[in-house]
Order: structure tokens, then sequence, then C-alpha cells
């Protein structure tokens, strides 16, 4: 949660997965020259960092793309959705020394421009085959740098939520362009069954996981969306008791995405999106008596959805009343950070 | 349903989402020294090419400045300057037909830094010196560059590479027509293929060998042979002058290349009079030129 | 995640699958096959059936080899340094050939050199002015 922008919000989750992660990346880049300095020493310098900056680049993506349908999939994955922004950024960093070196190597020193030359010199565009594949690295590195540079929260807040997804979602694209740049280009020297073979159980792992979240993420939806009996504005939602304490009920009514928290014996409703990333506000848990965000922990208190001060996150809130034990909730919604009394259990 | 909840900006993550989370970082200890692995050795190697980075040396020889630019080195202890006769007829009569295509020269091909070709920074040396420079002898600076016993030289650095004139004359030997050829293979740019790039072929490189055919930089031909190994030439035109423009767009590819093939000392030309990619999925059916 | 954004994901992934899978499928499909050989440029050399003589220096084994009309020719084995642009290679002085650091290469002898006995086969450096190996045959 932010009230002033700085680099990094550093806490110690924060510290312990940026640790891992450069410790799992280091482990990989020391293997990898080792074994290629060991097995293949007449490998050339530049082609060493290629390679290794060039591979490590594509798992990482490989394994950023995992992390949101696993989290979906299994609540257990959400710590490694926390800080997947430092991931995202070493990724094109390393994707950014890997696109460096090639330009260096393989088009500077010409009588053309370098980076005209990466898209001048192989121009059988129509052929698949022959496809000048280093453009499709660009492009893909081109969007990782779109990501990394607007990676921070003040962008997030000032394109809005919306359109700071939209630009990230980016990224699948940013995949498939590599997937292409992998297979037309080194591999089509390489001829491994092996790197074709890492690259397709990728593409399949990637695509099953996103289909299966997709039909998972479908199903909750159409449950929020039953249509439930209606009187005097208000909508039954569902019986007390069917919310668990501290958690909530996430329905659609009347187009508004509404999350309905039990909690000491009352029951409150406000919307559903989170102000940070749009998280599902509902899938959280009343902590301290906050209603937290599954996703990154941005709080609200659930009978004014305003943060806690000295944060200025607001959320909509919306009358819920209790008639025998069954939740009703009216989704007229009041102004963001609006007062409502929560409705009481009785005993 | 109301169990552990995970908030990331805790200090400690619940014990069901650490304990999870152990398990995957183990994971990829493990996954990850094996996927490097994989990738390391499921690749099909590098060629002993070799580029003296380090190392500039003067090499004394024969200057041909036109169409490939080369330095010719005389063999065997510069014997040919100290007879009268052309020590190619001699060696031609010595050998009779034990020996086909020995040569008293080693061409030594001249490139330019970077991706360009010798012949401006040669052409810049013929203007200050105010003499043709072809058939001369002379001592130029650079670095080596060789694989496969086919040598490159790459001059520099730009102003100090010519390092005067030598005594050695010019036995112009003529180029041995060999006929007309079939060639199957990959076109290259000898400057990278012979040591500067590992991989300096392939797919990878062919940005590279484009931009360094367009710098003028002759156009090389690693062709098959029928015992599956590698033979090499240079690609000219009929007349016998550089198409690399022409060779640009097949460069990478697998090719099939018909012409007039010529010895040039150790050197082999190809007078190519047609090149057509040979496709993936028809490649096999492909006959030979007429 | 709101339902707007879940549904632009579902549908992204539907349809990018299909579009993933089978441009991985046609792009293992075109990966270029090895070329069917051409014509050789070097016209190749018969060995002689009968070993005279075998010789072995470290990495390179040197056969003289003769047919029954006693002409004559060195069968060279070798495996050196990559520090060798090419090698000169030479017998009584007379040159054979030239040949790269690795490989296996024929030469046959002249008759006037083969009159020449013992024949002394040297392998040389010309650029680097180095004699590699000397060899003497009967």
């Amino acid at each position: 949660m932010s009230v002033n922008y700085t680099t990094v919000q550093w806490n110690r989750q924060k510290r312990r997965y940026d640790r891992i992660m450069l410790g799992l990346m280091a482990l990989y880049l020391l293997t990898f020259s080792f074994l290629q300095l060991f097995f293949y020493p007449l490998i050339s310098p530049e082609t060493l960092i290629i390679r290794a900056t060039g591979t490590l680049a594509f798992i990482m993506l490989q394994f950023i793309l995992c992390i949101g349908p696993m989290a979906r999939l299994d609540r257990r994955f959400l710590p490694l959705l926390y800080n997947r922004r430092h991931l995202g950024v070493t990724t094109f960093l390393i994707g950014a020394v890997h696109g460096v070196f090639n330009v260096i190597q393989f088009h500077s020193l010409g009588y053309v421009d370098p980076l005209l030359s990466v898209f001048a010199s192989n121009t059988h565009y129509t052929s698949l085959q022959d496809f000048p594949f280093q453009t499709l690295g660009f492009f893909a590195l081109l969007i990782l740098f779109l990501m990394a540079a607007t990676s921070h929260d003040f962008w997030l807040k000032n394109l809005s939520p919306r359109w700071w997804k939209s630009l990230h979602m980016l990224v699948y694209l940013a995949y498939g362009l590599l997937v292409f740049h992998v297979m037309l280009g080194v591999v089509q020297l390489e001829q491994s069954p092996a790197w074709i073979g890492f690259v397709g159980f990728g593409l399949l792992t990637l695509v099953s996981l996103h289909l299966m979240a997709a039909g998972v993420e479908k199903k909750r939806l159409e449950d929020q969306m039953d249509k439930p009996a209606v009187g005097e504005g208000f909508y039954l939602v569902c019986s007390a008791e069917d919310i668990p304490e501290n958690r909530a009920k996430m329905v659609f009514l009347d187009g508004q995405n509404i999350a309905v928290f039990r909690y000491e014996g009352k029951v409150s409703a406000v919307n559903n999106i989170c102000r940070h990333q749009h998280g599902p506000i509902g899938e959280g848990k009343i902590v301290n008596g906050c209603i937290t965000c599954p996703w990154h922990g941005y709080q609200y208190l659930p009978n004014n959805g305003q943060s806690p001060p000295p944060f200025t996150e607001k959320l909509e809130t919306y009358d819920v009343k209790i008639v025998d034990g069954m939740v009703w909730v009216n989704p007229q919604p009041y102004p963001e950070g609006t007062e409502r009394p929560a409705a009481i259990i009785q005993a | 349903m109301n169990e552990e909840f995970y908030i990331g900006w805790q200090d400690k993550a619940p014990k069901s989402y650490g304990q999870w989370v152990k398990y995957v970082i183990w994971t990829l200890v493990v996954l990850v020294p094996l996927i490097a692995g994989l990738l390391v050795l499921s690749q099909r190697g590098f060629i002993a090419s070799k580029y003296e980075i380090a190392r500039l040396q003067t090499l004394e020889g024969i200057l041909i400045t036109e169409p490939i630019p080369c330095l010719k080195i005389p063999l065997g202890k510069n014997k040919v300057f100290k007879q009268n006769a052309s020590f190619w007829e001699k060696l031609k009569v010595t050998l009779k037909n034990d020996n086909v295509g020995v040569a008293p020269f080693q061409r030594i091909l001249l490139v330019g830094i970077g991706k360009k070709s010798a012949i401006p920074a040669l052409e810049a040396l013929a203007k200050k010196t105010g003499k043709s420079l072809t058939g001369k002898g002379i001592r130029l600076m650079g670095k080596l560059i060789y694989y496969d016993g086919v040598v490159a030289f790459e001059l520099g650095p730009q102003k100090q590479f010519f390092q005067g004139f030598s005594k050695l004359k010019d036995e112009a030997t003529k180029p041995v027509q060999l006929g007309k050829a079939t060639l199957r293979g990959e076109i290259l740019d000898p400057k990278c293929y012979l040591g500067v790039m590992r991989p300096g072929e392939g797919k990878p490189h062919r940005s590279c060998a484009i931009r360094c055919l367009a710098g003028g930089i002759p156009a090389f031909f690693k062709a098959k042979t029928t015992k599956g190994g590698r033979q090499y030439c240079f690609v000219l035109d009929q007349d016998g002058r550089p198409i690399n423009d022409k060779l640009a767009p097949y460069v990478a590819d697998e090719v099939q290349l018909c012409g007039a093939v010529e010895q040039w000392d150790n050197w082999y030309v190809v007078k190519a009079d047609e090149f057509k990619q040979l496709m993936p999925y028809w490649g096999k059916g492909m006959v030979m030129c007429k | 995640m709101v339902p707007e954004l879940r549904k632009r994901h579902r549908r992204i992934w539907q349809f990018g699958s299909l579009l993933l899978v089978a441009g991985f499928i046609a792009a293992v499909w075109v990966l270029p096959q090895a070329p069917v050989p051409g014509d050789e440029l070097k016209p190749s050399i018969k060995l002689y059936a009968q070993v005279v003589a075998t010789k072995r220096v470290e990495e390179v084994i040197v056969r003289l080899r003769q047919d029954e009309d006693g002409h004559k020719q060195f069968e060279i084995f070798h495996r050196l340094p990559r520090k060798f642009p090419f090698l000169e290679v030479s017998c009584n002085d007379q040159i054979l050939g030239t040949m790269s650091p690795k490989g296996v290469d024929v030469f046959n002898i002249s008759d006037s050199l083969i009159l020449q006995s013992p024949h002394l086969l040297k392998l040389s450096d010309p650029i680097n002015h180095q004699t590699v190996l000397k060899l003497e045959f009967p």
C-alpha cells in the first residue's frame, strides 16, 4: 500500500523473494557457463553470453506467465505473485543484455546503422522458414521494456489499472513472439530435439495452465451471476450462515461487482474491485478489522470502504439488511468511502 | 474456507504458504541446473575456427586486388623465385598426373575491419603510393583468421597495415578449369565462418552474413561432399565478378549452385550461372545442373 | 481481476493457444534439412593397397603406401593444434601439397621422387615459419 511513491517499498518478503530470484538466476548462469566451457570450450565468449542470457530470459518469462494461472488454481502460489514485477523487470534486463550483444555482434561495424540492419538485412518477411526472427526478439524486448518502464505503482495509478493491465497483457504477445524468435532462429541451426522439446513442453504447460484457470474462473463467475430474488431494491444474496467468519461472498447484482463480508456478528458490502490492480477483494480476508486484498495486501475498512489512514484508497459501499437470517443487498452504490451501517446478525 | 491467509507485506507468510513456497523453491533449485545441462549438452557443438584477435603480424606475399583480394604466399621456401622456369610448369611436369591441384602458392583472403571488404583500404593505398598494386610483392599487417586450411587476414590497424613493398615477384599462375559442377550447401561470409564468430553460419548468423556480403566481403560457399565432408569455394558470376547482391537473399539457406569451377592456386572458385534454394520439403528430389 | 479482464484473458488464451500450437508445429515443419551432396571439387585419390611403413608421432599417423607398380603415396591422419593456419607437406624438399591441421589427407609421390629414397616427409607452417614434423621413411 502506498501514500507516496518510493522506488521500491521494501519489506522482508520482497527482500527474500529477490534474494531467491537472484540466487536461482546465478545458479543457472553459472551452471550454463561452466558446462558450456567444459563441454564446448570452442564457444566464443559472445556466443556464451548471448546463449546464457537468451535462454535465461526465455525461461524466466515462461515461469512468470505460469504464476498467474497457478495462483488462480491454488492459492498457495500467491507468494510467487506478490513480487512478480521484480521478476519481470529482471527478465527484461537479462533480455536486454541478450539483445544488445546480438545487435553489436551481428549488426554493428557494417555500412548500415545496426538497428536498421536488424530489419533490413534479412528481408524474407513473407517466408516462414526464412523469417527475420531477430525482429520478433526486438518487438518482444520492446514490450518487456514498456512493461518494465511502467511497472511502478506511479504508472499503475496514472494510467489507471484498466489501461495498465491492458498494456501489461501484451506480455502474452511478447511470449508468442519469443517462441517464434527461438523456433525460427537458433533452433533452425541447432536442430536439437531437446531444444524443440523444451520450447514445446513449456508452451503446452503454459497453454494448459491458462485454459484450466480460465475454466475454473468461468465457473466461479457463473456462480456469482445467479439471479437472486428481489424486493424493494434489495436482492437476496445468501444465508448469513453461508459466509464464513471474516470472509466474503461475491455477487453480481444489477451490474455491480459486490463483496459481502461477515465479521464480528455483522455483515457489510463493498465493491469487489481493489483500487490497486483490480484484484478480487472478495477473495480476501478481514485481518485486524480490515478487508485485505489477496493480491498485494491492500486494506479497507468494511463499514466505509476506506483504507485506514494514512492510506487514501476507497471503495464504494452498499446497503445491507438481514431478514430471518438471510442477507439482502441493495446494489445502488454509495460514493467511494461512504459510511454505511453494518447489518447485525441476530443470534 | 477460513484457513490461513497470505499477506505479502507481513514479515512472515502463514505456515501452509511458506511450506508450499519452500517446496517450489527446492524444485527450482533442482530443476534449474538440469535445464541448463539439458540445453548445453544438446547443442551440436562449435567448429575449431580461429581468429587471432590479440596477435598482429606481418605477412609477405603477392597482392591480388581483384576480384577477390588476396595475398599469394609462396610455398616451398620461396624456391619458386630462385628458378628460371615457371615453377608452376615445372611442378606440373614433375607431378605428371599424380597430384592434380598442388599449388605453388597458398592464397590468403584479405578482408577489412568489421563487416567490410579490404578493397577500399587497398584502393586508398594505391592512390597514396601512385601504383597499381596487383601482382606486387608486399608486406601487410593484420590478424589471421582460419579454419580447415582456409586462411583469411584482417588488415589493420587502419593506417598501419601497409608495411612496405617486398622483392617477391609474381608467378602468374593460371586458373585450372575443372568443368561444370553442381554444388549444394550454404552461402556464408568467410570472415565470420573462418573464425570471427562461432557459430558463423546458419540462421542465427544470417543477418550478419548479409551485412558482410553487403560490405564487400567475398561470398563463400560451404558445400557438402558425398562422403559427408566439407569443401569450400568462392562464388563469382559467369564473367568472374562478385555477385554478392544476388546471393544475399540465399545466405544461410540450403542452396544449389551450378557453374563452371576453377582452381586458383589452393582456392576453388565457382562461376555460378544458376542458384536456387532447396526447400526443406522438396530438397531431396533436386536435379543436378545440366 | 474484474470479470471483463478475466474474459479477455480467456479469449486471448483460447485463441492464442491455437495460434501458438499451430505456429509451433509449422515452425518444426520448416526446419531446414541437411542438403543432399553435390559434386566433389577435389579429385579423390585412390588408396594404394600395400602399407610399406607406418609411423606415429603424437597425434599424427603417417602410412607409406604402395601399389603393384611401385607407385607410392603418403596417407596422413592428423590432429594438430589449432594454432596452425595451414600446413605445407613436402617430401625431400619438394612440395606435395597443403593441408589443414586436422583430418585425413593422401599425397601421391611423383616418380622422380620415388627414386630418391629415403623419403623425408616434412610438415611445416609457412606463415609462422615453423617445422611441425619430420619423418624419415625407407
